[in-house]
Order: C-alpha cells, then structure tokens, then sequence
C-alpha cells in the first residue's frame, strides 16, 4: 500500500555482448544492495514448474523451457522481482534489503518498518484510499477503513470528527489519540488538507504507540504527507464540485397537532381546531424544518506542484474549500498552503523542512437553539411578518429562523506549523537527527445577537474571544542499523521537550448601542467580570529509546522504553516510565513451510506487552491553587480554588496483544487478527469531597477500566482476469468495556448514565417503561406484583378483577410515583422492588449502552482498463442512543415546546383507551420521573458510506496534448443510503469527546447525501 | 579513520544530552499564570484585603437566597402557591426531607468558613496587617457559624485553613454549643477588638459585629450580654430611624422602574450584589419574593393580623385608635388609614393570601436583572431587639419606650405599657413589632426559635416534633462523608 521511502529498484543488466550463446539459457547472480550473494534465492520461470536456486555464491544457470518469457526471483524477507527475459542471457538481480526494500514500509514512532516485519497492531490507509470519498479532513477519510478504529462525525461543516480507538480507555474527556505529523506532534488536525496526505498509519496496540508514553494511551495517529520524487516535476490540478441534500427529517408537529396538543394538555380531549376558525393563529403554518434546509454546495480545488533534484525535492500544494451546509449559516471554508522541502547536502547531511498554514472559517450555527426550536416550536408562530421581515420572539420562543440567518457566530482559526530536520548521517550505520516544531493556532470567535433575536426590550449583545496557543518542540535522536550475518539489529535512543502555552482573552457587551456596528467601539455596556484573560502553560520532557533485532527476519525481538516528565503532575509523581516489549516469529519462513510458501506466502504470529499513559488533565491540577474574580463591593477577592495533591499522576494502561498476519499467494490475499486486553489503571477523575471542607471535590487517580477485543481486517483480489480486478477488503472490531474498580465503590451517576464496577461505561440508568394504563382500575395488581385485569359490566362500570381468568379476591395492590397513585393514562413503571411506590433509589436499573458492540467496514473496486467503481459501505451495531430532544418536548411540561406528532395522536384521551403514550395533562407529573426507557433507540446502522466511478482518460486522448500526462474524472456519492431504525437525524452520534456519555441525542447536524464530481489533471 | 571521525560528533551529542538532562526538572516547573500559589499569596495589605474579600463574596452566594430559606420561610409569614416548586414546598410547610439540595446544601457556607480560616491563619503573618481585616474574618467566621448552628444544631467543626488532601476530611458533628462557646463568641470579641471605626454599611463594622453579638446572646438566652451589646451600638450614636414613608420604602427599593434606592440611615449591615461585579442573578430576592410564576404568598395569618391591629378602614381605626389621626394621605389627598409599612410590604390590588411581598420591587421583573442588597442589621431592629432583651431582664419600661421610639418613627400609635402587664404578653407585643417591621428580612424564624415559640405560632399552620425545629442535613453531605449522621428528628 504505502511506500514512504520511494521503491527502488535496481536491476542490473548485463548483457554478455551478442556472443551466440545456447537459446533458452539464463546465467546470473543475485546478491543484496550490500553486495552479498544470497544463497538459494529462488528462480523461477513464470508459467512453468522450470525453476532453479542459486548457489552458495549466488549464482543460478536456468535451462528456458517453452512456456512464459519471465523470470521470478523470490527470497524470504526479500521482495520478489519479476523480470522479462527478452533477448538477454545474462540477468544479475539486486534483490533490495533494509531501508530500500522493494516491500511496504509503514511509519512508527521515530522511524519506519517494513510492513512485514511489524509486531504490533498498526492499521494503515494510502493516499487511494483517502481519495475514494473526497473528504473535507483526514477522518472523513479513513471511516470504515480501520479495524478497532471508530470515526463518528460531530456535526455540521467545520466541525470535525471524532475518534476512538480500541474503546474508552478513561473518564476523563482526553478519548481522542496523539497525532504526529511528519514526526512533529500534534494535538488536533482538523485543519490538514487530506490532499497533502500520503498515508495515515493508527498505532493501535500499545507496544506500538508506547514510544510516544504518556500521549498514547489512547492510540497514535501518525500521519505522513507528500513529499516530491527525484525526476520530472508534475504539477497537478483537482478540482470537485459537491452538491447535498438532507438525507432524512424528523417528524414535527403541524398546526392542527399543536392545537390539540394545547387542548389536551389542560386535560381536555380536545378536536385540534379552534371555535375561531379565521384566526390567523390557527390558520397559519410554518415547516421550519423545510425553511431551515437548503441545498448544500461544496467546491474543492487544490493545486500542486513537485518533484525534485539530484540533491533536493519539494512538494507544495495550495488548497482551496467552501463548503455551504445544508443548513442555513452553517458555511466552512478554508484554505491552506504546504510546502516540504527536503535537502541532501552531502552524504554526511540532510536537512529539510515543512510548512504548513491555514486559513478557516467555520460559520456561526447556534446548533443547540436552532435544533430546539425546530423540534419544538409552536407550527403557527410566524417566523416572518407579511412584509417579508423576520418576526421577533413570541411566547418566550426565538425565531429560529431569525437566529439562523441573524445571529453572528464566527469561528476562525488561523494555524500554522513549522517542522525542520536536520539529520547527520555519521557513518553508515548511525545518523543523528534533531528537530525543531513549532505548532501555532490563533483562534478568534466572535458572536454578535441582534436585536430580533433577543427577546423584547432587550438589547442586541455580543461577545468576542481569541485563543492563541503555541507549542513548541524539540528532539535529539540517534539511530544505528546494522545487520551482522543473519542478525539484524537497530536501536534508537533520543529525547525530546515540549511546551505548550495557550493564551485566552474575552470580550463580551452586556449591550449593543445598535445592531449596525458590531465592533465593540459600538458597546453601550460592557459586562466587566466576564471581560478577562487567562493564560497558561505546560511542559514535557522525555527520554525513549528502542532496540529490534531479528534473526533472518524469522524471529523478531523488539523493546522500547520512554520516561516521561510533566508539569502537570504532582510533585512526588512527575515522572512515569512506559516500557513495550513485542515478539514475532513468520512460521512462513520455518524450512517446514518450505512445499507451500508458494500458497501462504507469509505467515507470523505476534505478541505485544506495553505500559502506555494518559496525561490529559488540567495544567496545574495538583497543585494548591488561589484565583481571582470573587469580587465583593468593589474589591477582587482572591480566594483557593484547588487543594494540592502531589500524589496526582498518570493514567497508565497495560495493554497485551495478540496477533497473526497471514499473506496467501503472494500478497493476493491478506488478513490481518488481533485481539487486545487494555487495563487503565489511576483513572483521573474529579473525587468529590465532603463539601464542609470548603472544596467539593479533587482530581484523583482512582479506579481502573478495561477494554477487551478483537479485530479482524481480510483483503484480496479474488478475480483477475486481464484488465479486469476486483480488489476487496473487509474489516470487523468488537469491543467489551468494564470497570474494574472506581473511587466510590457504589459506583456514580453522570447525567442519564450510572457508572458501576463490574460494569461496563455508557450504561443508560432509568425507569423502564411497560407502557399505558387504559383504565383507573387497570393499576392494580396482586402482592406477587402480578398485573390484576379489571372487569367491566355491560354499562361499563367496574366489576372485579381476575388472575389468569379466575375472579381475584385477594388484597389489591396500586402503583405509586411521584406521590400520586397512577390512573388511566398514565405510564405504567416497572417496580423493580415490589414496594409498589416508583422512587428513585430502588426501581431504576440500566436500560441500554451508548458504546456499540461491533463495528467495521467492507470496501470493493472493481477496475477494468482505466476505468474503476468503488463502494465503500460502513456500520456499526449493538448501541443505543437516547432521544432526549424527544423526552424534552414529549413531557408536555412546557406550553411551548410541541411534542412529536405521534405524542399527540396517540396520547391516551378517556378510560379504556389502549395507546402507546400517556396523558398529555401537564399535571400528571407522574409520567415524567426521570429517564424513560421509552426513548432509547436501537442505534444499529449499516451505512453505504461512498460510491465512485472513476475514469482515467486513456493515452490516445491525452498523448495529443504532449503537455498533458492524465487527466481523471470521477463521479460519486457519499452517505446515499443508510440502513438504520433510528428515528433522530443521524444513527452516527459522535459523544464531543465525553467519556462517560456516549449516545444522548439533543439533535445534531442531520445526516446528508452528497453527490460529487471531480476532475484531476497532471501534468 | 572512520571511527575516529565520529567519535568526536558522538562525543558532542552525549554532552549535549548530559546538559538538557541536567536542566529537566526546571523545564516541567511550571508555576501558573492566572492564578497564585501559597507561596507567592499572603505578603501585603492588599492580599488580606482580597482574602477578605472573598469571604464576603462566599457569604453573598451563601445567603442571596438562604438568608430568606433559613430565616424567612419556615416562619408564618408566607404560604406556598399553588405554582411552587416541591424543595419550596417543604420549605414552606414545614415538611423538610434531606433531598432539599436548595435549603440545605452547605457548600457555600462552608466555602465562607474555609476562606475565614484562612484569612485568619494567614493576615498575622502579614508585616503590618490592618487589624481590622483581621477582625472581618473573625466575624464573618462566628457569623456562619453561627447560621450553621441555628440551622443544623450541630456540624462539622473547621478552624484552620484546609489545603491539601492529608488533612482530615471527614470529620463528625461538633455539637452546637460548643461551637458557640469556643469559636463564635471568642471571634465575636476578637472582632469588637479588632474592627475599629465605623461606616461603610456593606462591610461588619464595630456596630454590626454588636448587632451579631447581641443575636448570638439573644439565642442563648443571656440577654444581659446582649442587652451590653445592643447598648454599645446605641452609644455610637451613628445610626437613626427614618421618620416617614418614603424613607422607609427606600431602606428596600431595588425595582427597575420605581428606582433603585437601599439607602438611609437606619441600615447597620447589607451584603450588596452588583451585575457587573457578581454576574447576572447576582441576588436571589426577586425569584423568592416577586416572581412572575410565584412560590410564596404572603401569608392571610400575618395580612389578618396586620389588619387587626393597623385596620386599613377608617371606621375600624377610629374604633381602635379615636385619638390617633394618620398623617399619610392617598393619591387623591384622603387620609390613608393603617400601617403604611403593610401597603409597602405587599403587592397592591391583590386579595389576602394571593399577594407576594412587595418591600424590594413593586413588579415582577427578571431575575437575571437582580441586584437586591440583603439587609442583615437594621436600627430598627436593634431597639426592638433591645426590646426584647429588657422585656427579659424585667426592665419593661426600657422595652415600651424602645417599642414607642419606633412606632413613632412609622408614625403610629403608641402603646401603653399598663396593656402589657406581664413579660410573656409584653413579648408577644414586641415579637408582633418585630414581625411587621422585619417582614421579608430573614428574621421571623430565629425569633421565633428564639423566643421557643415556633409551635405557638405555627400552631394551626403544621405541626412539628421539637427535633424538627433544626434543619435536615442534605443527604449529598451524609454520602460525602461516612462519619455525619442524620439529625434525629429526620431519621425516617
């Protein structure tokens, strides 16, 4: 897949003058690039059993018989080379070893590795693969591709994705990994333009990402951009233009709904139409949902332009994207410039360097209000006046559609990051190298509330706030490569300081002389005690070294250890040591593998063990803290606001994995298994504190976590027919999480989640719901809590009740919440104790998980000359979310949030009604306790992510413009179907980096089908 | 020759790496930028002035509502709406559970106590500290504790600064009467030593710390300390009582449109709140008392009494009073009979039992624009409380003459001491004045507890056993931590 190190291949040809030596006959060597002979090199001639090994001085004679005119020559560890014999007699082959093997390489931490010889779990996409859905950001890229890699996006343009790998490792809000682009680290790569990226390699198992230490728990994502290629300079134009429409709606209520939901809630029964029937009110109708809604446009156009010399090479690429949501004020453009240059002074030095900037702008959706407002918004509130202005706010209720198209809610990020090498190459077999990285991001974002969004008499406001935040980064690194005999040996040793410093200020206007200025030369008030800075900062030194060492590449042996230092911890825990070890052994290379290397053509098994840290808390957290800003009269009370712990340390994960990659027929079939245990020890979680203590709680390292799982990703070409291929790949995660232990043995709750030991994070904590009472006399039951059926006469008054048929005399039993004994129409709540009475403490329990059980993709192209189709289809199963913008507007305890429609038709009216949802009375208190199992939903979805057709014009067209070398156009579509039963917007809900609550839904950006066309002209 | 050559760079690179290994531990010592540590807080006048401060900020967001949870509600003077909220209802009808995070929650007590302490601990060690910074957290610290007994009778008991995790955290209850005798009343005196002139009435002067101390007294039942105390106050001679209405409507003002006034020589001690300084919904006194859906009306026990004794018709008041003729005329020049305390204590044009307490705003306006300073001490008060005391110490005349000083300052009636033969009728008087005087300040319930008279006037409104007349303890404080235990009257 991915070549870092460009494949070279260097093939000698010799030929032996035009002497008239035998037909048919073939002499030659074979040695490696250090100039050994390699003995018993295999020979073979292509569509024939003719075949020979070379001799103990790597030389071979082959007798041709009839058949194929191509020779293979093929050694374990070594990449095969096929060579067409045409007229020549004489084939000497280098056969290409260590760093310039003609084999995949992937990029670890400080380093690279041939793939083959990998012994952790490291999942890898190329630069195809990131093509196929012509993504906005490198993550749009690799969802689905990623076995135990989990993508979700969060929301509308701009606004980035989510990912987690191997499951949720801690409490705190760091889930998300490390990233290091081209070996500088990075928190965030929103702003990376996915057409500078070469390949994304996750290191998902810790042996692999612990050279990285107390960053990596939660996986590395090392990210490799372009970089020129010796030769001819190729410019390239891409150019795509997308076009997206909403993909599903959610129900909302109609005007006839309302009114009946407003006669209903008073407790009436109501006929959803008013005795004034002219009433404006009642005749009006507003789908706001329709008039939110547009039709999305995006346009993608980069240029770049590399290539190289005998001692340089750059690449440079400047991206340009607008992309318009799909709805309104929800626009994103950016625009970003790279440029990588890389130099060989001499053989003893090499220096280069990259730069990256950009530009974005992300437009100002108030996601949370909109949303609402579009759920729950009364259909006859008029949103905009018969002149076309837009109406102010009615009923206590923003007009969404003011707040969409009024409000100002810029957010700009201007970023940009600087990361030069030098590398000293002293001899040979050791090269010191030393790096410089600078990470810069300003971030402003302005809010400006007119005045027709704020409610009356109230004056228009505004806010503006600026991050800027800076880091810098510096490491030293020694590597020595060496292979002795069959021993293949290298080491790393290297250390590396961080800092980082993030500045804030805020400006913020209690009022707005007037909506024209919205600068705030134009405030009337300024709101003082929100108005600030802050600043802070936070360092890291480390030291990491590594050794691996192989025996013919048949046992592989490797150890890293880093010791990390940070600022941030305790005074008596500021250091932490994160240790790997991993082994390997390629059965394929065992001499009893020897009849069938011809079918498994690689096979090893490997096993991991690593300690891997997490130090994602606040920057002074375990230190003795006074704040300002307890102002009394006048004066700026300082005050302690955090007691000290030195004892406060890392999070630290041990991880082990198991793995086994297996390769048939050459590399035509491929599959890759791992299965991984990950226990987090020391979680970092805010311990409460008795409150008496003047402080109501205290960062602590407490309790631990574990993630179990196996990962499981087959590839291959199973049909190759001449121009015709057929390539597959499919991949499958699962993921069992469960605490261990935590500060409070009974466990805690976190908004509608209950953590427990033994249990696994995510678990949705509430009252279970079994439906509807349909008479006053239908809640009674016996003392076993058996559900008595109550009787009616003929004139319908009650009767007696019965058990199983049998008229019931025993003692009847009434359910009670909220104080109130249940009737007709109300819900009828599980009691879980047998008490009788719903309450809190005794009849809740866990009603779903929001962390899904399995995920994966299945990727297909079909290629046939220059043309090709792909479909990528991704999904992900065994999950719930919680629709709590549904529980919000069903409770009907507020007039002005409007049910869903169903709520309405279907809400239980008089005694004997058999319906699905209680009264809409607002009294009836009793049928809103808390979380309702009712509105949890199966969140299983299949997605067919992407599907494309691409065409490469063919030389015959191209050959005419002897300035054009290929021109391909491509047609596809992304999200165009999903296969879900989820009601809500999108089934794919991202938990904004919340560990503890994965799977609310207050409705998010909806889930849209884009259909795009790009073109790609190289030159 | 290779060897050689790379030796020297090798050489170089492990020095380098021996000097940045060397400087490591500085490089991850990062002290904070917007915040301070221990070590640099402390040094100057201008810490303990911040440090102070702070208590008194902790103080504003303890009592911008409980001051009236605590003090106001439990009493007679206010009934629940049909409208209110259910921790407001138990509030209200004298049926607490340990749920009522609202009530009972004593994190910013306890916030107020813990910034005392500190204070404490650390202004002595200031070179030339002003004392009476000093003596403001000493009071401020008797004063919290002080509620934290009345409240709960007894609670855990902090006295030095808590700053790190090894201090013990989980401390048992300290019985109330120890925590009166070995920390509020030795504060108390600190303070009288150490505050030192008068003024600014948002801050405990000399005359407020007497005020506490003549309530802690009063509690205890040494009204002769209290009396001493009251005394002092009166020897200042810097406060006197408004004489008309105007001026009494304003000692409470804080509405939008009438004007936002809280001023006049009688106030003693307010905590004030600002939006700029305190944030929106700086003070909790419109949602309690004006809100637009709300909680609390006032009472038709307390209207009728009021009534009774000040009738707001001219044929009951020439009845009453044939030789008292108001001085308040209405809008159209009439006389206005009655007490004219009761038209600005309640909202107008409202039926007995539906009307809210109108003494800070006269309409509802949002919470969010709230800025109402909380009167805690007020000259009125102080005489009636001096009443009180030498009502007790058998000097009834003293309390009729401070009864009759302010009566004369509303421009009412005054009493006959030949009316009041006994010291328990003469109490129930002055209780009375306190209670149209002090409506809505957070004062009725102590009197009441006070005087150990909560079950006869709340006698037809709830019943509750004598362990009930504390407060529950919040059932998140008895999870927090093991060793606390419910007090007995709410143990189910």
């Amino acid at each position: 897949m991915k070549t870092l190190f460009h494949i070279k291949l260097v093939i000698c040809l010799f030929l032996a003058g035009r002497g008239l030596l035998a037909q048919g006959s073939v002499t030659g060597t074979v040695t490696s690039e250090a100039n050994e002979p390699l003995i018993g090199v295999s020979v073979l001639q292509l569509g024939t059993a003719n075949g020979t090994v070379t001799d103990l001085d790597g030389n071979y004679i082959l007798q041709l018989v009839e058949g194929g005119k191509t020779l293979r020559f093929s050694y374990t560890g070594f990449a095969s080379q096929e060579i067409e014999v045409g007229a020549q007699t004489v084939i000497d082959v280098v056969l290409g070893d260590d760093a310039q093997l003609l084999d995949e390489i992937v990029v670890i931490g400080y380093g690279t590795e041939r793939k083959r010889d990998v012994l952790g779990a490291i999942a890898s996409v190329d630069e195809q693969a990131i093509a196929q859905t012509t993504p906005v950001n490198a993550f749009d890229a690799i969802q689905g591709r990623l076995s135990g890699v989990q993508i979700s996006s969060n929301g509308g343009p701009g606004s980035g994705s989510e990912i987690r790998i191997r499951g949720t490792s801690t409490l705190g809000n760091g889930v998300g990994p490390l990233y290091v682009v081209d070996g500088q680290q990075l928190e965030n790569i929103d702003n990376l333009n996915p057409n500078d990226i070469a390949s994304i390699e996750v290191l998902k198992d810790g042996a692999s990402a612990a050279i990285y230490g107390s960053k990596s728990a939660n996986g590395v994502v090392i990210v490799t951009t372009k970089q020129g290629s010796r030769g001819k300079t190729t410019l390239e134009v891409n150019h795509s233009t997308g076009v997206s429409e909403v993909s599903s709606l959610i129900p909302v209520s109609n005007t006839r709904q309302r009114v009946l939901f407003e006669q209903q809630r008073s407790g009436g029964i109501g006929s959803g139409t008013d005795t004034d029937s002219l009433s404006a009110r009642f005749q009006q109708e507003v789908d706001i949902q329709d008039l939110l809604l547009r039709t999305g446009i995006r346009n993608q156009t980069g240029l770049s332009i590399s290539g190289g010399g005998e001692n340089s090479r750059f690449y440079w690429n400047t991206g340009y994207l607008n992309e318009d949501g799909i709805i309104l004020n929800s626009d994103y453009s950016r625009i970003n410039t790279s440029l990588k240059v890389d130099f060989d002074f001499n053989t003893f030095i090499a220096a280069g360097t990259r730069v990256n900037a950009s530009y974005e702008k992300q437009g100002g959706l108030n996601e949370s209000s909109v949303f609402r407002q579009l759920s729950e918004r009364p259909a006859y509130l008029p949103v905009r006046d018969a002149d076309g202005s837009l109406f102010p706010e009615v009923f206590g209720r923003q007009n969404p559609l003011a707040e969409a198209l009024e409000t100002v809610n810029d957010d700009r990020n201007f970023r940009s990051t600087l990361f030069s090498y030098v590398e000293l190459t002293i001899i040979p077999e050791l090269s010191f190298r030393s790096t410089l990285g600078v990470n810069y991001r300003q971030r402003k974002r302005n809010g400006f509330e007119p005045t027709i969004t704020q409610s009356q008499n109230r004056p228009a406001t505004g806010s503006e706030r600026q991050e800027l935040e800076y880091d810098l980064q510096q490491e030293n690194y020694l590597t020595y490569k060496k292979k002795f005999g069959d021993h293949n040996l290298s080491l790393l040793a290297g250390m590396q300081t961080q800092r980082w410093n993030s500045e804030y200020s805020e400006l913020r206007a209690v009022s707005f002389s007037s909506d024209l200025i919205q600068t705030f030369n134009n405030v009337a008030e300024l709101n003082t005690s929100a108005t600030r800075t802050l600043q802070d900062r936070h360092a890291l030194v480390s030291y990491f070294g590594r050794l691996s060492y192989n025996f013919r590449g048949k046992y592989l042996l490797a150890g890293t250890i880093r010791r990390d230092g940070s600022s941030r911890f305790g005074t008596n825990r500021k250091y932490g040591n994160f240790p790997s070890v991993s082994a390997g052994w390629r059965i394929s290379a065992e001499p009893f593998m020897e009849g069938i290397r011809g079918t498994v053509s690689d096979l090893k098994l490997r096993a991991a063990f690593a300690i891997t840290g997490n130090e994602r808390i606040g920057n002074y957290d375990s230190q003795l803290l006074y704040s300002p800003g307890f102002i009394y009269n006048g004066v700026n009370g300082v005050a302690p606001t955090q007691l000290s712990n030195p004892e406060l340390g890392w999070e630290s994960t041990k991880q082990s994995n198991f793995g086994m990659d297996l390769e048939l027929l050459e590399g035509r079939f491929t599959t890759t298994l791992d299965f991984y245990t990950k226990t987090t020890d020391d979680l970092l979680y805010e311990v409460p504190l008795p409150e008496e203590t003047g402080f109501s709680a205290v960062q602590k390292n407490v309790g631990s976590v574990e993630n179990k799982g196996i990962e499981l990703t087959l590839g291959g070409t199973p049909l190759k027919l001449g121009n015709f291929r057929w390539y597959t790949s499919f991949n499958i995660a699962t993921n069992k999480n469960k605490v261990l232990s935590l500060a409070d043995p009974d466990g805690f709750e976190s908004g509608a989640f209950r953590v427990e030991v033994g249990k696994s994070l995510g678990n949705f904590y509430g009252f279970t719901n079994l439906g509807v009472f349909a008479y006053d006399e239908s809640n009674a039951f016996s003392n076993e809590g058996v559900r008595l059926t109550p009787v009616f006469g003929a004139d319908g008054t009650f009767a007696n009740y019965t058990l199983n048929g049998q008229a019931y005399t025993g003692e009847v039993n009434q359910l009670q919440a909220a104080g109130k004994v249940l009737g007709g129409g109300d819900v009828i709540w599980k009691d879980l104790n047998g008490d009788f009475r719903i309450d809190n403490t005794n009849d809740r329990s866990v009603l779903g998980n929001g962390l899904p059980k399995y995920f994966g993709g299945f990727f297909n192209e079909f290629s046939y000359k220059s043309l090709s189709f792909s479909f990528l289809f991704d999904y992900n199963f065994g999950n719930d979310i919680y629709r709590n913008y549904d529980d919000n507007r069903n409770t009907a305890t507020s007039f002005g949030a409007t049910p869903h429609p169903d709520r309405i038709e279907g809400a239980w009216l008089r005694q004997g009604d058999e319906v699905e949802y209680p009264s809409l009375q607002s009294t009836r208190s009793q049928n809103r306790i808390g979380i309702d199992s009712y509105y949890l939903s199966d969140a299983d979805f299949i997605k067919l992510r992407n599907v494309r057709l691409a065409y490469e014009l063919p030389g015959s067209v191209i050959g005419r413009l002897n300035w054009l070398s290929g021109v391909t156009v491509n047609l596809s579509v992304n999200n165009p179907i999903t296969w879900t039963n989820y009601e809500g917007y999108n089934p794919e809900l991202g938990s904004r980096g919340s560990a503890l609550q994965p799977g609310i839904d207050n409705l998010r950006y909806p889930n849209k089908t884009e259909f795009i066309f790009g073109i790609r002209v190289r030159l | 020759m290779r060897l050689t050559q790379s030796i020297q760079p090798l050489y170089v690179l492990s020095m380098l790496t021996l000097v940045l290994a060397v400087s490591c531990d500085d490089l991850i010592d990062e002290q904070p930028f917007s915040q301070t540590s221990d070590a640099q807080f402390w040094k100057n006048n201008g810490d303990a002035e911040s440090g102070v401060a702070a208590i008194y900020d902790a103080m504003q967001e303890t009592y911008r509502v409980k001051h009236f949870l605590w003090g106001e509600f439990r009493s007679d003077n206010f009934i629940a709406t049909d409208r209110v909220s259910v921790d407001y209802e138990e509030l209200v009808t004298n049926r607490l559970t340990q749920s009522n995070a609202s009530t009972l929650r004593w994190n910013d007590l306890y916030q107020m106590i813990g910034r005392a302490n500190l204070a404490i601990e650390k202004i002595p060690t200031i070179p030339n500290y002003t004392p009476g910074l000093l003596g403001q957290a000493h009071v401020l610290r008797a004063y919290a504790y002080f509620d934290a007994v009345r409240v709960w009778g007894a609670v855990p008991l902090y006295t030095e600064a808590i700053t790190n995790l090894d201090q013990d955290l989980n401390r048992s209850a300290t019985d109330g009467m120890t925590i009166l005798n070995e920390v509020v009343i030795p504060d108390m005196l600190e303070a009288e030593r150490l505050i030192t002139g008068s003024g600014n009435e948002f801050r405990f002067t000399k005359a407020a710390t007497y005020a506490f101390q003549a309530d802690v007294y009063t509690h205890l039942k040494d009204y002769a300390k209290a009396k001493e105390a009251l005394d002092k106050l009166i020897a200042l001679d810097d406060y006197q009582l408004v004489t008309d209405r105007e001026s009494w409507s304003r000692l409470f003002l804080s509405d939008l449109l009438l004007g936002s006034f809280q001023e006049g020589d009688e106030l003693i001690f307010s905590i004030r709140f600002d939006i700029l300084e305190d944030g929106n919904g700086a003070s909790g006194n419109y949602s309690l008392f004006f809100a637009g859906i709300p909680s609390f009306f006032i009472s038709p026990t307390l209207e009728r009494k009021w009534i009774e004794k000040f009738p707001i018709d001219s044929a009951a008041w020439v009845a009453k009073y044939p030789d008292f003729q108001p001085q308040e005329t209405d809008e159209f020049g009439n006389t206005l009979f009655g007490d004219w305390r009761y038209f600005e204590s309640r909202e107008e044009g409202r039926p007995i039992g539906e009307a809210r307490a109108a003494k800070y705003s006269k309409l509802n306006f949002s919470a969010n624009d709230d800025a109402t300073n909380l009167p805690v001490y007020r000259y009125a008060g102080v005489l009636l409380l001096k009443a009180l005391a030498e009502n007790r110490l058998g000097n009834a005349a003293v309390a009729i003459e401070m009864i009759n000083q302010v009566r004369t300052a509303r421009q009412l009636p005054l009493v006959d001491g030949a009316d009041y033969p006994d010291v328990e009728s003469l109490e129930n008087l002055i209780l009375d004045e306190r209670q149209l005087e002090l409506f809505a300040e957070g004062d009725r319930w102590w009197d009441l507890r006070a005087t150990d008279k909560v079950m006869q006037a709340l006698d037809t409104i709830a019943t509750l056993s004598a362990d009930q007349l504390v407060f529950p303890i919040w059932d998140g404080h008895l999870i927090d931590n093991p060793n606390l235990e419910q007090n007995p009257g709410y143990v189910n």
